[in-house]
Parts: C-alpha cells; sequence; structure tokens
C-alpha cells in the first residue's frame, strides 16, 4: 500500500461528474506500469496491458460522494443538493469547500429549530445551508451547480486509515498496489469507472466496450463500529469475497478456496440479491461477464471519516496477487 | 497567534497547554502569577500608587469531552463537558489526550438504517470516538479514562473571516494578550486574569474576583451570532461584521448602564462599529464578577460569533478589532470615564 498516495488520494475532489483529476492521476500511474490508457466520452478510463492467457478485468469506481450548490440565497447562504447518498447526520457544523472560481471554505449551518415537533429529529435537507461567512459577496466565487466536498484531512493512527473518499479510493489504491507489485504476464484491463455513487452509469456505460473473460470488482463494505447491526464485517478481518446473484459462484468459491489454502485472512460477504456496486451491472457486459467481487470493510461509509485496517488492504492485494495468478494461467 | 490559540488543546478541566501558549505570549513588564484553581494572571501595575484595580477577563477553557468507558471494540465512550448539542459532534475529527492522539466520531452507517431510525438524532450514548483501536486491550495502552477529547478544526483567515474552533474565547484571550503588549496604565493597576471553567458554570471567575477585588472589570468574549436563514432579526443577539457587541443583560448579569453609555458614545466619537445584543440569553464571567465582593461594576465586549460550541465558528476579524479598539480607548483615560454606583 503506498499510504501517500492514499494520503492524496482521499482527499483529492472527485465527486461523481467531477473526476477529472482523479483520472488524470491514475493514467499517470498506470502509464508508468506499460499501461495504454484511453477515456471515453463519459470519463471512463479504461487501461490495457497485453498478456497471455485469460482477459481479466479489474475494476473500481473511482467517484465518491459529495454535494452540489442548488442555490444562493439572497444573504449568500448557499443550498446545495446531495450527490450520491450522503449522510445527513454528519452534515451540521461540517468543514467543506465549494470548488467554484476560487476554493471557499464554509461550514453547513445548522440552526436548531425551535419547533418541538422537530425537536429530536435528524436535521432534513430545507434546514441545512453553508455559510461561508461572505455574505452575497460569495457570488463573486461561488455559482450554482459548483461542486462541494469535505475538508476533512485524511491521516494514520495505529495501523488504521481514516479521512474521506475512501470509499472508493482505497480500492484504487489496493488495485494500483497489485499491479506494481506483483509479476504478472496476464493480459489485464483496468477499468475506473465514472459515476458509480449515483447508479452505477460509468460501469453501464463501459459494458460495451468490455470483452474480458473474467472481472474482479473492488469496492467496500460495511465495517463493524461500536452501535454494530447484522451485516457488517470485522475491520482487520480480511476483505469481504462476495457471494450471491451479483457473483460468478464458480469463481467466488474458487477465490475463497484460494484464500483458505493461502492463509489469506478474508470474510465472507452473502447478498441474496443486487450488491449495490459496479458488479451487479458489469455482470451483463458483452455476452455476460463472469464477476467477482473484494470488499474492503471500513466503517462510517459515505463520511468525512471514513475508516479501515491497511491489514485489510495489503491481504486485498496478496489475494488479488493469487488469483490473478491462478486465472489468468 | 490567533491561529495556534484557536488550534490549541484546552477543554475546562485541563487548560495547561492554553496556560503555556498565552505565557509565550505575555510581554516581559508583566508580573505574571497563578492561583490554587488554575486561573492565570499577568499584572502592570500603575506608575503612581493607586487604589483602581482594572481587571481584564477571558477564558482558557473551550468546550469539549471527557473519556467515559473503553469499549470492547477499541472505541471510547464520552461525555461531554460545558454545552453543546449532540447534532454537531458526527463525522467530526478530534484530539485525544495530551499527546495529540487523533480520533474521529463515528456511528453505524446510514445504509444500515431504518427509515425510522434515519430520522431520529442519535443520542449520545451511541456515539463513540474512534482512535483506531482494534480492541479494549490496545486502547487501554493509548489512552486512560478521563482523557479530555476536543474538536480538531484548522484555522484559517480569508479576507475579513476567521474560521475555526474555539473561537470563543480565544479570541477573548487574544484580545487581552494585545492589549497588553499595546498598553500600559499611567495611574492603575491592570491585570489580564485568563480564567479556567468558564464553560461549566463561570467558575474560575468566582475565585479570581475574590483574589483581585477589582475597582472595575472588563470580559473579553464572543456571544452568539445568529443572521443565518430561518431566524427572525429580534432572534439574532448580533449580527455579523456589524461591530463589536456591547450587553445590556444577558442571563446572568445587568450591565451598569452608565458605563454601557460611555463605551457608546466614546465609540461614536472614533467611528468604532458597535452593536447592542438584542437577546437576554447567554453568559459569561461577568456573572461571577459583578456579585463579588462588594459588586463590581462590569462591561462584556463580545465578538459577535457564528455557530458558538461547534467545531466550525465563523467571527469577523473588524469585530474583533473594534472590541480591542474600544477597550483601549477606554483604558486610555480611565479616571475620566471610571464610573462607580456612588457616583452616580
Amino acid at each position: 500500500m503506498n499510504i501517500e498516495r492514499l494520503l492524496t488520494l482521499s482527499s483529492m475532489p472527485g465527486i461523481s461528474g467531477n473526476e477529472e483529476s482523479v483520472s488524470a492521476l491514475l493514467k499517470t500511474e498506470l502509464e508508468k506500469l506499460n499501461f495504454s490508457c484511453e477515456k471515453d466520452s463519459f470519463g471512463n478510463l479504461f487501461a490495457h496491458r497485453q498478456g497471455s492467457g485469460k482477459h481479466i478485468l479489474l475494476e473500481a469506481h473511482i467517484d465518491q460522494v459529495g454535494m452540489m450548490v442548488s442555490e444562493i440565497d439572497p444573504n449568500g447562504f448557499v443550498r446545495f443538493s446531495p450527490v450520491g447518498g450522503l449522510d445527513l447526520r454528519i452534515l451540521p457544523s461540517q468543514d467543506i469547500v465549494i470548488h467554484g472560481r476560487r476554493e471557499v471554505r464554509g461550514t453547513i449551518c445548522f440552526h436548531p429549530s425551535e419547533d418541538p415537533e422537530n425537536k429530536d429529529k435528524s436535521p432534513s435537507l430545507n434546514r441545512l445551508c453553508i455559510d461561508t461567512g461572505f455574505g452575497i459577496r460569495v457570488k463573486e466565487w461561488v455559482s450554482v451547480g459548483d461542486y462541494i466536498s469535505f475538508n476533512t484531512v485524511p491521516f494514520v493512527q495505529n495501523g488504521r486509515f481514516f479521512g474521506p473518499a475512501l470509499d472508493n479510493r482505497a480500492s484504487v489504491e489496493i488495485l494500483l498496489s497489485f499491479l506494481e507489485v506483483t509479476e504478472t504476464d496476464a493480459d489485464l484491463t483496468v477499468l475506473f469507472a465514472v459515476q458509480e455513487e449515483i447508479g452505477h452509469m460509468g460501469a453501464l456505460i463501459a459494458e460495451s466496450k468490455i470483452s474480458a473473460d473474467l472481472a474482479i470488482v473492488l469496492d467496500v463494505t460495511f465495517g463493524q463500529s461500536h452501535n454494530d447491526t447484522e451485516g457488517t464485517f470485522l475491520c482487520g478481518g480480511g476483505p469481504a469475497i462476495g457471494m450471491g446473484p451479483s457473483v460468478a459462484r464458480k469463481y467466488a468459491l474458487e477465490m475463497i478456496d484460494i484464500a483458505t489454502k493461502e492463509h489469506i485472512p478474508h470474510q465472507v460477504e452473502v447478498m441474496g440479491g443486487s450488491s449495490g456496486t459496479d458488479a451487479w451491472t458489469l455482470q451483463l457486459a458483452g455476452c455476460g461477464l463472469p464477476t467477482v467481487m473484494v470488499s474492503l470493510p471500513i466503517r462510517y461509509m459515505h463520511t468525512p471519516v471514513e475508516q479501515f485496517d491497511i491489514k485489510d488492504a495489503d491481504s486485498a492485494v496478496s489475494l488479488l496477487t493469487a488469483c490473478v495468478g491462478r486465472w489468468s494461467l | 497567534m490567533i491561529q495556534k490559540m484557536s488550534e490549541v488543546f484546552g477543554p475546562s478541566g485541563y487548560e495547561d497547554e492554553v496556560r503555556e501558549l498565552i505565557c509565550s505570549y505575555l510581554p516581559e513588564d508583566c508580573n505574571v502569577s497563578t492561583d490554587g484553581f488554575g486561573n492565570l494572571y499577568a499584572s502592570k501595575k500603575g506608575k503612581s500608587a493607586s487604589a483602581a484595580k482594572v481587571m481584564l477577563c477571558a477564558h482558557m477553557d473551550e468546550v469539549g469531552f471527557i473519556i467515559s468507558k473503553i469499549y470492547e471494540d477499541g472505541t471510547l465512550g464520552f461525555q461531554v463537558v460545558g454545552g453543546m448539542s449532540t447534532s454537531c459532534f458526527l463525522g467530526k475529527r478530534v484530539i485525544v489526550g495530551r499527546n495529540g492522539l487523533r480520533g474521529v466520531i463515528g456511528a453505524v452507517a446510514v445504509h444500515l438504517l431504518s427509515e425510522e431510525e434515519k430520522k431520529k438524532e442519535i443520542p449520545l450514548i451511541k456515539l463513540a470516538i474512534d482512535i483506531g483501536a482494534r480492541n479494549y486491550d490496545e486502547a487501554k495502552e493509548m489512552v486512560a479514562l478521563g482523557e479530555y477529547a476536543a474538536f480538531e478544526t484548522a484555522f484559517s483567515e480569508t479576507e475579513d473571516r476567521f474560521c475555526g474552533k474555539a473561537l470563543d474565547d480565544r479570541l477573548g484571550c487574544c484580545a487581552i494578550l494585545e492589549i497588553l503588549n499595546r498598553f500600559t496604565p499611567e495611574n492603575y493597576d491592570l491585570t489580564a486574569c485568563f480564567t479556567v471553567q468558564e464553560e461549566t458554570g463561570v467558575r474560575g471567575a468566582i475565585v479570581a474576583a475574590r483574589v483581585l477585588k477589582p475597582t472595575i472589570a472588563f470580559v473579553f468574549e464572543t456571544t452568539t451570532c445568529n443572521d443565518v436563514p430561518n431566524v427572525l432579526p429580534q432572534q439574532q443577539v448580533t449580527q455579523l461584521g456589524q461591530g463589536i457587541a456591547l450587553s445590556v443583560a444577558d442571563a446572568y448579569t445587568l450591565y451598569p448602564h452608565k458605563l454601557r453609555e460611555q463605551l457608546v458614545s466614546l465609540a461614536e466619537e472614533d467611528g468604532i462599529p458597535v452593536q447592542i445584543k438584542n437577546q437576554t440569553y447567554g453568559g459569561n464571567d461577568c456573572g461571577s464578577i459583578s456579585i463579588s465582593n462588594d459588586g463590581i461594576p462590569v462591561a462584556v465586549f463580545s465578538v459577535p460569533c457564528r455557530y458558538l460550541h461547534t467545531p466550525f465558528s465563523i467571527a469577523s476579524r473588524s469585530d474583533y478589532r473594534a472590541g480591542i479598539d474600544l477597550a483601549v480607548k477606554f483604558l486610555k483615560d480611565l479616571e475620566k470615564h471610571v464610573w462607580n454606583y456612588s457616583n452616580n
């Protein structure tokens, strides 16, 4: 894992529909590894490196959830719309940046309602707005349609990585690390897809261009946190291998078998329906694409303080190495 | 200085680091001491022996948290120190303890909640500070029960605006530091008192007033500024950028009219922008000082501050400067202006 690079990726604003700076960095990294890169008109980044054996597609989405300016009121308070599934509860007093003609820092203003009916309710969007402190002057720098991202700085402590956008930049870093540490002759295509958070749009558009034999999709899943509910995974228990209609059963079982035999820590994530990831969409690509999923458990998903255990990411890299090694033969 | 003072760690009960930082900014000609509760005093004696003792007061502490439990999964349960609304806790970075340990305040991912649960505010008991410990034992190595925690927010200043945490009341402390560095009294004693535990009930000031027995006291604070959407003008308390705020009354204190009126007319003389708080809630160290000893005339210079007691407050540099300029103007000719009850 290249922690420095992940710190950069976590801080880089790349909200759905505005991923250019992220894909530019990734293009540079892939070209260093002899991939030839191409962007489609939607923004998806495709990279191919010729090899032998089965043609394997490795995929991760590069966009993150965020916000967009929807209105500037007469006093300069900025109303916004969510882009992707934001957790509204973390918004009050949040430190944000509006990417306008210049970067403008602000906070999400939450005025507790005096209304007894609303007292213990968490904020709804129409009670929230952004305060930059500049009043109507903010219009010099900010317009409707500008993107807004979290200003939280990522950090590492006790072997855990904390920061915004780890969904899905952590997976992006796992993918890059795998390519950097593993010597392989496999015939590989990398797809860094855009706009996953608003409906797997990038993957949908990419479908018609894909002709691989097998796909491995890297995304994140729910890490067990303080108030645990069903369907969460231990951070530190290893990446979660997906099972269910969203994956090709034969390959998923093989992946579990490989992980067990190679003593790679892993967990199994059973999903009876859509996985909520690009895998569900990519299975339908071309003439049908066998797909498996490797998901990193992260806590506090879709907040600026997402967290994962670096050991899980290292295990994911090992798992990719073992599987690609076996399947490319 | 304002940046460092905003960013320094100092919740009520552990103001040590703030005290140390303030000491590094005090001018050489100050006599420095602390009392048994932790208040910091920096005094300048006037050139002639005089009965007048002027007190400048600001509190060093900020609202924060205290670690009350270590859970099996390595996360930390906590209580609130000072008054804060839990609605601003989730998804924020914090510093824990004396060694700059970082943490985040988290809860269950929103995707896993029912529609009902999504609408409810999370109760404090369900929040936890996550420092990256994998289990109870690891957490115990990293932190002890009773350690304090506070929000971590980078300070920034753009155009006329300050953004940061703990502007309440580090802006007050900074104002006093600027006054001390800029002004030395001729004929009276000036003592700056940086109090502790204001946020837990204006406690430090109770001791400070007894120790100093001032003739008159000026408190430098921040105050509510609610000129935000959905708040009627009459409920806004103050407005950002409209000047330093003076008070008629608040929850703890009725401020002497004549003193306030003098301040207003001095401000008018020099075109210093001033506004009057238009609500009577809130309180500050004046609450303890004004009723101490035989009763002390007090006035408060409050910098309007949006989003007090949250991780991200906004204040105006020109409001802050107005407070300093007005205070210095008053202090320069204090004997002319000094007003006490018997001089009615």
